[in-house]
């Protein structure tokens, strides 16, 4: 019924080609890594500001796939499954250690704030990026990072597209300021 | 280059690329059997990487204190598309009981103070009636003279508020647009939408719609350059006030839409202005809140608060302007609230929470109320984190109770949450983790009087319209929820 008019430089109709979970299903699980492992490192790395715990979650993922393999093969959308699994673990694993880290610091008396983030290009963009939800990290990580669709993006999140087009319509919104300070 | 072009170079910058050939030697060899000495040699590993996690964070913590300290620091005005609503209250609590419901808008009224009159229900609630609102979650719905009114990607909708048939729509055709939460006027429903479609000029941005209430028909739009960011209109006086995201404030002629004033701030997205005897309020991108002479637009003056990561809709009560922050995205976030004198700025007092605020602000005359998000609440599970609700003092900004609303076991925490709603002595709000979690406290007290729940439908972070004994809300599976 509407026009889906693109959110960005691509065309919905390019992302979702290039990701057809009807074209991946009957393949292999290595076919399914080279297509998908770099992207989806580099949309989760964006999100979590962790280049390698976001690698390690990816491969945990593809873990699960290989092993799996009889089972996911006949999903819907195998791809779709292993990007959950994915932002699933990297995000777990993040809140964990981030949750040990801080207990050890209070251990060792030390009331010191630690600051949540690597070595950003724009420490200013970033910095606002960075105080955002995780959903609207996630999302816009995933959509701009990876060029997943709307819909991609909502399968991989297990949310609606409504949300995740609220997600991306807010993180944008709150990029937009210091984007156009700074260009 | 257009703002996705900025924001998708900006993001790729900032990551390394990944390393496929690494990656798969990494999973082919994590499929190898695991001998007991691979396992522990893994859990070094993990310990040792926990280590540099650890220095590499203190490290980068003291740094960006640095920062923090010695630059303005943009700050991001937190989403408050809880779009509110209202029943048809007038605005002020303590004003005028004699034109009656003539308004109805975000929070419920031009102060924002997210009190409703007319009173909810006070039982366990059955559901009356849904409300399909089109493809995307709604907005925060308005209820005014019986009549429903909410907006979505497709459209505005006016839907009865006893039947919840459809009255009429106001389409647009959006994908992906901004639309605050619609204010109704004396007969007249003003809307900001962000319609998707560039102007005629090839810049981006929305319109400030008025539309006649019983027809949907439209009377006038003001077209302006910037998007819609997160503001929604307040009307006060036959004037209508809204933000837009390139920060300025603006004042129309309601009857007109002709301009009176605007206002600007250096850094964009303006928030829902809250409107009280004479005085407009509200918050910009970079933390400030302004206080403005509603009939000129003249700043009486500003503020920058201690904390200004992320600020909620500034919400007015017997001379008192409520406004809180998050501090800065650190492991350990919290967030302050504080109270303002309304004529003179000064500051009353400041309650720090233990958390990110995840609600706008409800203020009555004795407390204010809201939302915040402890991650370190139930120690027991690593990954679990609660939704606070806190009511404060509104003299002193002492605690008065708190209520652990939300046990969030997935990774999303509770950033699905609607702002709290009042009305007579129960505060109403609703949580999501995997469901949706509809709270009703009793606003002294804190003790829960009941929660109605909806499976696999997370609430929309927005807020609840109370009118007539029925909460009226939209949630992230599309449809608008009237509860009685």
């Amino acid at each position: 019924v509407e026009a889906q008019a693109p959110i960005g430089a691509r065309t919905a109709s390019e992302s979702s080609t290039r990701t057809k979970p009807w074209t991946d299903a009957a393949t292999s699980p290595e076919v399914l890594f080279h297509a998908h492992y770099s992207r989806l490192v580099e949309a989760i790395a964006a999100a979590s500001g962790d280049d390698d715990g976001a690698a390690d979650a990816v491969q945990e993922a593809f873990v699960q796939l290989w092993k799996h393999w009889d089972k996911v093969r006949l999903y819907d959308d195998p791809v779709g499954w292993v990007r959950r699994v994915a932002i699933n673990h990297a995000f777990n694993l993040r809140r964990s250690l981030a949750r040990r880290a801080t207990a050890l610091l209070r251990l060792a008396g030390t009331e010191q704030a630690i600051a949540d983030a690597s070595e950003w290009s724009d420490p200013v963009i970033m910095g606002t990026f960075r105080s955002l939800p995780a959903r609207q990290r996630v999302a816009m990580g995933l959509h701009y990072v990876a060029d997943l669709s709307v819909a991609e993006v909502a399968t991989a999140m297990g949310v609606s597209e409504g949300s995740v087009k609220k997600h991306l319509h807010r993180g944008r919104e709150a990029l937009r300021s210091s984007l156009e300070v700074e260009w | 280059v257009n703002l996705d072009q900025k924001i998708q170079e900006a993001l790729r910058s900032s990551v390394r690329p990944a390393d496929p050939v690494a990656g798969y030697r990494a999973v082919q060899a994590r499929l190898q059997p695991v001998s007991r000495g691979r396992r522990s040699g893994l859990h070094v590993v993990l310990y040792a990487s926990l280590a540099v996690v650890l220095v590499a964070a203190v490290t980068v913590g003291s740094l960006e204190a640095v920062k923090h300290l010695g630059n303005d620091q943009p700050i991001l005005v937190i989403t408050d598309d809880t779009t509110g609503v209202s029943p048809g209250s007038t605005g002020q609590i303590a004003q005028s009981a004699d034109d009656q419901p003539s308004a109805a808008m975000f929070r419920g009224n031009a102060a924002r103070t997210g009190v409703y009159p007319s009173g909810g229900p006070t039982d366990l609630p059955e559901l009356l009636w849904k409300f399909k609102t089109g493809e995307g979650e709604g907005t925060s719905p308005v209820v005014a003279d019986g009549v429903v009114y909410v907006a979505s990607v497709n459209g505005l909708y006016a839907v009865d508020a006893r039947s919840g048939e459809e009255k009429w729509k106001y389409p647009w055709g959006t994908y992906y647009g901004g639309h605050s939460c619609p204010a109704f006027s004396e007969g007249v429903l003003y809307i900001y939408s962000d319609s998707g479609r560039p102007h005629p000029d090839g810049s981006e941005g929305g319109y400030l719609y008025a539309l006649d209430a019983e027809s949907g028909q439209e009377m006038w739009r003001f077209e302006k350059a910037g998007d819609t960011g997160f503001s929604s209109p307040a009307v006060s006086d036959g004037v209508v006030y809204f933000g837009t995201g390139d920060g300025y404030l603006y004042a129309l002629d309601a009857q007109t839409g002709g301009l009176k004033w605007k206002f600007s701030t250096s850094y964009g997205q303006a928030s829902s202005p809250a409107v009280s005897e004479g005085v407009v309020y509200f918050s910009d991108h970079d933390g400030y809140l302004y206080a403005l002479d509603a009939q000129t637009g003249q700043e009486k003056w500003s503020i920058k608060p201690s904390y200004s990561y992320a600020s909620s809709d500034p919400a007015v009560s017997n001379g008192v302007v409520y406004f809180a922050n998050n501090g800065p995205r650190y492991l350990h976030q919290t967030s302050r609230l504080h109270a303002f004198d309304a004529q003179t700025g000064e500051e009353k007092w400041t309650f720090e929470a233990d958390g990110p605020l995840r609600s706008s602000l409800a203020v009555t005359g004795s407390a204010v109320y809201f939302l915040y998000e402890d991650t370190d609440y139930f120690n027991s599970n690593e990954y679990s984190s609660a939704g606070i609700a806190v009511a404060v003092d509104a003299f002193t900004g002492k605690e008065l109770w708190r209520f652990a609303a939300a046990n969030d076991s997935g990774f999303w925490g509770i950033e699905g949450s609607s702002s709290p709603s009042i009305s007579g002595d129960v505060v109403y709000f609703g949580t999501a983790d995997a469901d949706t979690h509809l709270h009703a406290l009793d606003s002294l007290t804190g003790k829960e009087l009941w929660t109605w729940v909806i499976s696999r439908a997370e609430v929309a972070d927005t807020s609840l319209a109370i009118s007539g004994g029925v909460v009226y809300f939209s949630a992230c599976d599309g449809y608008l929820y009237a509860l009685k």
